[in-house]
C-alpha cells in the first residue's frame, strides 16, 4: 500500500507538513528517504513549525550534528543519519528511548537502518517524476504507521 | 588562573589547558592523537563510544603539558551545547567529576560562544598579537553553523542571521560527494577551485540580494544535484575544476556580501572569521580584499583555532569565571537554542564567591 502525493510547489509540500502534524503523536516514527537536495528537511521544517515549533528556532539540517531536539507542542526529535555507517552507533544516539515513547522521531536517511529503527511508522520517499517534479511516496508499516497513513489519505481526499 | 576546557559536542573528543589571557598551554584534539593509532581513520567517529575511548588519552595528554598535571588546573569549563547530547554528556560529566575531586570551579560553555571568542587565542610567546576591540561582528562559519553575530563582550553576544537550512561547510561536504570527490568536501573543492574558471558555470545566489543577514544553502545544493542529473559528472580535471571554482565562488560571495553588510548595519569596522571554514583560502582572501575596500578591519584566526576544538572551549569558560559566572552541578546539555549570551541549560547561574576563585 502506497500513496503519491505530488509537491509541485513549497506550498504542496508545507501542506502535507500541515497533515501529518495533525496527525502524529508521541511515539511516532517518520523515516524520510530521498536524494540530496529532494527536500527532506523542508518537509521535516514544515512539519515542526506545524506542531508549533517556534520561528525563533531554526530547523535547519542535523546531517553534522545528527540529532537535533526541537521544542513542539510535543518533543520532536529531528534526526539525520547520513553520516552514520553501521547500526551500532544508532543504538547510541539513544533512538529507540524516544520511538514509541515521549517524542515525534522525524529521520532524515533512515531506509538504511528501518530494523533498528522498529520498523513501525510512516517511510516517506521524496521523488522527482519524469517532468522533474517532486513527489513524496508514503509507505505506512505496522499499526503506528497505518494510523498516520489512513490520516493523510482522508486529508487529501477531502482536499482534493 | 588556568583553565582546563573539555570540548566533546559532535566528532572531536578534545582537551586543552589555556590561561585566562588567552594563552594556549596544551591543546589536544582526538583526530591528531589518533593519528598514532594503528588503525586510526580519517573519518571521524560519530559515537558516544568514541568519546569515552578518547577522552582519558586525550585528557592526559593535555594535562603533560603543566608541571603537577591537575594539579595545576584551577578551574574547568566543559560544552554543554548545542550539539549532540550522547556527545556532549561524555565530556560534561568528566569535567565535573574533574572539578569536583579538585574542588575548583566548573563552568558550561556554549560551543558557539567558543568559537566566537577563539580569536582572543594565541600560543605562548606570541605576545604581539593583533586582537580585535569590541564591538565586532563575527562570521561562524562550519558544517554544523553558519551564521553572523555582534561581539559586544564575550556574554553579550547578539545573532544577527543565520542559515535557514543547510550549514556552509555542509554544502561542500554534499557537493564533493555529488562530484564523487572524497571527504571533507571543503579542502578538496577548495584546492580544485584554485585551479578552476569561477564563471564556467551558473549558479544561483541564494539570498545575496536579500537585505537580512540569513543564509541559505540548500537551494544551491539542490540546483547543483540537478545540473549533475541533467549533464552528468563533470567529464575531466578541467572541468572539475571549473565546476568546483564556480560553486566556491558563490558560497564565497554570500558570506562576503553578508558579512560586510552586517559591518556596515551596525556601524561596526571589525571582522572576525571563525569555525572550520573559515580554514578556506578563497574565503579568506576575497574577504580580506572586500573588507580593505569597504574600510573595515578583517581577523582571520589561524588554521589550527578554526576547527573544532577545547582551548576557546577553556578560554570562554575563563571569560565566564572572571565575570564571576560558575555552574552547579545540575547543569545539563542541550541539542539547540537560539540564545547566546546567557548559559541555557543551567537553571541557576551563581555568583562564585571571589575567595575560591584562584588569581
Amino acid at each position: 500500500m502506497s500513496l503519491n502525493i505530488p509537491l509541485i510547489t513549497r506550498r504542496h509540500t508545507r501542506r502535507l507538513g500541515q497533515a501529518l502534524a495533525e496527525v502524529l503523536s508521541p511515539g511516532d516514527l517518520v523515516v524520510l528517504e530521498g536524494d540530496l537536495g529532494a527536500g527532506k528537511t523542508f518537509l521535516v521544517r514544515a512539519i515542526a513549525r506545524a506542531m508549533g515549533v517556534p520561528t525563533e528556532i531554526a530547523v535547519t539540517s542535523p546531517t553534522f550534528e545528527l540529532v537535533h531536539e526541537l521544542p513542539g507542542k510535543v518533543p520532536i526529535v529531528h534526526v539525520d543519519l547520513y553520516r552514520l555507517q553501521s547500526p551500532e552507533m544508532l543504538i547510541e544516539l539513544g533512538l529507540n528511548e524516544r520511538i514509541g515513547a515521549d517524542a515525534v522521531v522525524l529521520v532524515e536517511w533512515g531506509e538504511r537502518f528501518s530494523l533498528e529503527l522498529g520498523d513501525e511508522g510512516l517511510w516517506v520517499y521524496l521523488l522527482f517524476d519524469s517532468n522533474g517534479d517532486r513527489l513524496a511516496k508514503l509507505v505506512p508499516r505496522k499499526a503506528r504507521g497505518e494510523r498516520i497513513f489512513c490520516h493523510i489519505v482522508a486529508r487529501m481526499d477531502r482536499t482534493g | 588562573m588556568i583553565v582546563l576546557g573539555i570540548e566533546s559536542s559532535c566528532d572531536e573528543t578534545a582537551a586543552a589547558l589555556v590561561r585566562d589571557d588567552g594563552t594556549i598551554l596544551s591543546d589536544v584534539v582526538s583526530s591528531q592523537v589518533k593519528l598514532h593509532a594503528p588503525y586510526g581513520g580519517v573519518v571521524p567517529e560519530i559515537a558516544s563510544r568514541a568519546h569515552m575511548t578518547n577522552i582519558a588519552p586525550v585528557l592526559g595528554r593535555a594535562l603533560e603539558a603543566v608541571d603537577g598535571g591537575l594539579e595545576a588546573v584551577d578551574a574547568v569549563a566543559a560544552t554543554n551545547g548545542p550539539g549532540l547530547v550522547g556527545a556532549l554528556l561524555v565530556g560534561l560529566q568528566v569535567a565535573k567529576a574533574i572539578a569536583w575531586v579538585r574542588s575548583v570551579p566548573f563552568v558550561g560553555v556554549n560551543h558557539l560562544v567558543g568559537h566566537l571568542l577563539s580569536i582572543y587565542l594565541r600560543r605562548e610567546g606570541d605576545s604581539t598579537i593583533d586582537l580585535p576591540p569590541t564591538p565586532f561582528i563575527a562570521l561562524l562559519v562550519s558544517g554544523g553553523h553558519t551564521a553572523l553575530y555582534e561581539v559586544r563582550g564575550p556574554l553579550e553576544i547578539e545573532q544577527l542571521g543565520q542559515t535557514r537550512d543547510d550549514a556552509a561547510g555542509e554544502a561542500f561536504d554534499k557537493v564533493a560527494k555529488l562530484l564523487g570527490l572524497g571527504y571533507p568536501g571543503g579542502p578538496l573543492i577548495d584546492k580544485l577551485a584554485a585551479r578552476g574558471d569561477h564563471r564556467a558555470i551558473a549558479l544561483p545566489r541564494p539570498m545575496a540580494l536579500k537585505d537580512n543577514l540569513e543564509f541559505s544553502f540548500s537551494g544551491l545544493k539542490t540546483a547543483v544535484a540537478r545540473y549533475i542529473a541533467k549533464n552528468g559528472r563533470p567529464e575531466d580535471d578541467r572541468q572539475l575544476a571549473d565546476f568546483c571554482a564556480s560553486f566556491q565562488r558563490v558560497v564565497v560571495d554570500v558570506l562576503v556580501r553578508k558579512s560586510l553588510a552586517a559591518c556596515r548595519q551596525r556601524r561596526v569596522e571589525y571582522l572576525v572569521l571563525s569555525g572550520g571554514v573559515a580554514a578556506n583560502i578563497a574565503l579568506r582572501d576575497r574577504m580580506s580584499d572586500a573588507a580593505s575596500r569597504a574600510g573595515v578591519r578583517l581577523y582571520k584566526p589561524p588554521l589550527s583555532t578554526c576547527t573544532d576544538n577545547a582551548a576557546m572551549i577553556a578560554y570562554a569558560g575563563a571569560e565566564r569565571l572572571k565575570r564571576g559566572l560558575v555552574d552547579n552541578w545540575s547543569l545539563g546539555v542541550f541539542s539547540r537554542s537560539p540564545i547566546l549570551g546567557a548559559c541555557p541549560g543551567s537553571a541557576v547561574l551563581k555568583r562564585y564567591k571571589s575567595s575560591r576563585l584562584p588569581r
